[in-house]
């Protein structure tokens, strides 16, 4: 590769990132708007200054695509196990069951917000746990904007080691680390610490958000409890197996609430009256319209069936070998640009593993929901029409954006413009780059959506430059990931899942710009952490 | 909400650029696959298009449209 990593050419690769921060958060525009902009800088950096053909543009634009309907069959299964849950009218039925079964309001947002977040992220991911919980937080009362926040950052502290692994094994994969292997351990080791990090703050964020100082007074010994299980379970448990150290100490959490609340601490009504993220009128508005005869246990039915069909498919290894044999995946050429990047061809680009993804355990537990609910005649025959009709509409408008953001973070990683980032950073902070390595996780997570795609980008950069600055891989692998993990509570891509399941689609930026200023010094903090061990 | 109707509003014409984008992706493969710069040159081009429909309708043509009235 001969391309000239100067101060020109960096700007040049920041540009698409740069403007898609601008238009999101100063202009407010929404994604489905500043993608396409984002997308066509790109594609001019790309083609003038990154000697790029129209081969490779297209070639990754079609990758792009093939990503972006991986993930847009997601959007269409959550907004549509949503619709199903609206029609029958389980929403109320979850509100007031809940409000019943959790009397204290803050452990009742903590609980959907963050520890079933957490446990979606252990089996599912790709973004699942924004796009079901948004709508599950809406139902409790929660305001649309806050229903989105919080999800988003209670299910990114699982990102790495959620989805069964599957981020981790991406950055073990591409940085050549040997299974239980002393760098292995030490590596994993380093990822959780910071993960727990970040995983306690969420907790104490989503306690701040509620209700400030006297929420987080409250909240303190939930969270210090659920903190202790989730972020040092999984510490634990890397040191064992890493594919289920995040689904487990999730699984625990989830338990362990439901004993909390039994606890002197939480087992009476308690809330905060004037909660910025409470909406009061609408708990008050819409508390009849539950139907008298369905159970808590029944509104749950198609969350409990997603739970319990990716359990059996995804743990129970024969059935996870049987259900991955159907795969589709599409092949791609190889395409150079002038200064000789390479980009090499592909037989089976991205396969899609129809019956183990995520969109198929939610599609059947939408259809098996649906059918119990019209058995029990509270969904009427004349509405499954209408459900899909609406399921449709809510998916279509952030497929565009879904679509333009994967295209864009495709043709910035095929013309070199990523590497060129991350490069330039490294070459010109030497030492310190350290402090800004959890960044580049960041940038990877926050452009690709994907925890494990940031891994697979810049896992092997990141190993290269701990190397070339004789520093412990182990800490700044560890920084990568943790960063792409918190990253992937700022991703546009993720975001959008929720603003459409919220039915606020356009309100991308307002969401953005509140989760930045959380997340960018805790990953400040992640690097400075990274920098005092490495120089101890 | 009938067919026309749906097709009228915003989520209906984002439904309509995406199904145009499909095509374009089909384009582009069958494109690459046959080694045919045409069909891959203009399925990219399609896709820009299609893509740039909704920031152009909401940030350019609707406040001309607001200004002229």
């Amino acid at each position: 590769m001969d391309i000239p990593i100067n101060f020109l050419m960096w700007g040049l690769a920041c540009l698409p990132i740069l403007t898609l921060l601008v238009l999101m958060i100063k202009f407010q525009w929404g994604a489905t708007d500043a993608a396409p902009i984002g997308l066509i800088i790109t594609v001019l950096t790309g083609v003038i200054f990154y000697k790029a053909d129209i081969k490779l543009i297209a070639s990754e634009s079609a990758k792009g695509i093939w990503n972006a309907l991986t993930i847009l069959l997601i959007v269409f299964t959550a907004v549509l196990m949503y619709q199903v849950g609206l029609e029958a009218k389980a929403f109320s039925v979850i509100r007031n069951g809940m409000r019943k079964l959790l009397p204290n309001e803050l452990l009742l947002v903590l609980t959907m917000g963050w520890i079933f977040e957490s446990f979606l992220q252990g089996i599912t991911g790709f973004g699942v746990p924004v796009a079901v919980g948004a709508p599950l937080l809406i139902g409790i009362g929660v305001k649309p904007m806050w229903a989105v926040i919080i999800p988003l950052l209670g299910q990114s502290w699982g990102n790495t080691f959620g989805t069964l692994g599957a981020a981790w094994d991406a950055l073990a994969m591409t940085t050549g680390l040997t299974a239980q292997s002393p760098e292995y351990l030490k590596t994993a080791f380093f990822t959780a610490a910071f993960i727990w990090f970040w995983n306690i703050i969420d907790g104490f964020v989503i306690c701040w958000f509620y209700g400030k100082g006297k929420a987080i007074k409250k909240g303190f010994p939930a969270i210090l409890c659920i903190s202790i299980i989730q972020g040092g379970g999984e510490l634990l448990l890397t040191q064992i197996n890493t594919t289920i150290a995040c689904f487990v100490p999730a699984c625990v959490s989830l338990i362990a609430v439901l004993l909390l609340s039994r606890t002197k601490a939480y087992n009476s009504e308690w809330c905060v009256s004037d909660s910025q993220i409470i909406n009061r009128d609408f708990s008050e508005s819409t508390s009849d319209d539950s139907p008298k005869d369905m159970k808590l246990i029944d509104a749950f039915i198609p969350y409990i069936l997603l739970s319990v069909i990716t359990l059996v498919v995804l743990v129970i290894p024969p059935v996870f070998e049987f259900c991955s044999q159907f795969k589709i995946s599409l092949s791609f050429p190889e395409t150079v640009t002038g200064y000789g990047f390479v980009n090499a061809a592909e037989p089976n680009f991205s396969p899609i593993s129809l019956f183990t993804h995520a969109s198929m355990f939610l599609f059947i537990s939408s259809i098996l929901g649906l059918l119990y609910y019209k058995k029990c005649k509270w969904i009427k025959n004349g509405s499954v029409k209408a459900i899909f009709i609406r399921a449709v509409s809510m998916t279509m408008p952030s497929g565009l954006a879904v679509i333009g953001l994967i295209i864009m973070s495709k043709i910035m990683s095929g013309t070199g413009q990523t590497i060129v980032l991350a490069n330039g950073i490294a070459n010109v902070l030497g030492g310190v780059y350290v402090i800004l390595s959890p960044f580049v996780g960041m940038l990877g997570s926050f452009m690709t959506g994907s925890n494990m795609s940031s891994n697979i980008l810049f896992s092997g950069f990141q190993n290269a430059t701990a190397n070339l600055l004789n520093v412990d891989p182990s800490v700044i692998l560890g920084a990568q990931s943790s960063g792409a993990s918190v990253g992937s509570a700022i991703s546009p891509s993720n975001i959008i899942l929720g603003t459409t399941t919220a039915q606020i689609l356009g309100s991308e930026g307002k969401i953005l710009k509140k989760i930045m200023v959380i997340n960018v010094p805790v990953v400040i903090m992640i690097g400075l952490i990274a920098f005092m061990i490495v120089n101890l | 909400m009938n067919e026309q109707k749906f097709f009228n509003t915003r989520a209906g014409k984002l439904t309509i650029a995406f199904i145009i984008i499909m095509i374009a992706f089909a384009m582009i493969m069958i494109g690459l696959y046959k080694s045919q710069s045409i069909l891959y040159t203009l399925g990219f081009i399609i896709i820009a298009v299609a893509m740039l429909y909704s920031p152009v309708k909401t940030h350019i043509y609707d406040k001309l449209g607001k200004r002229d009235r």
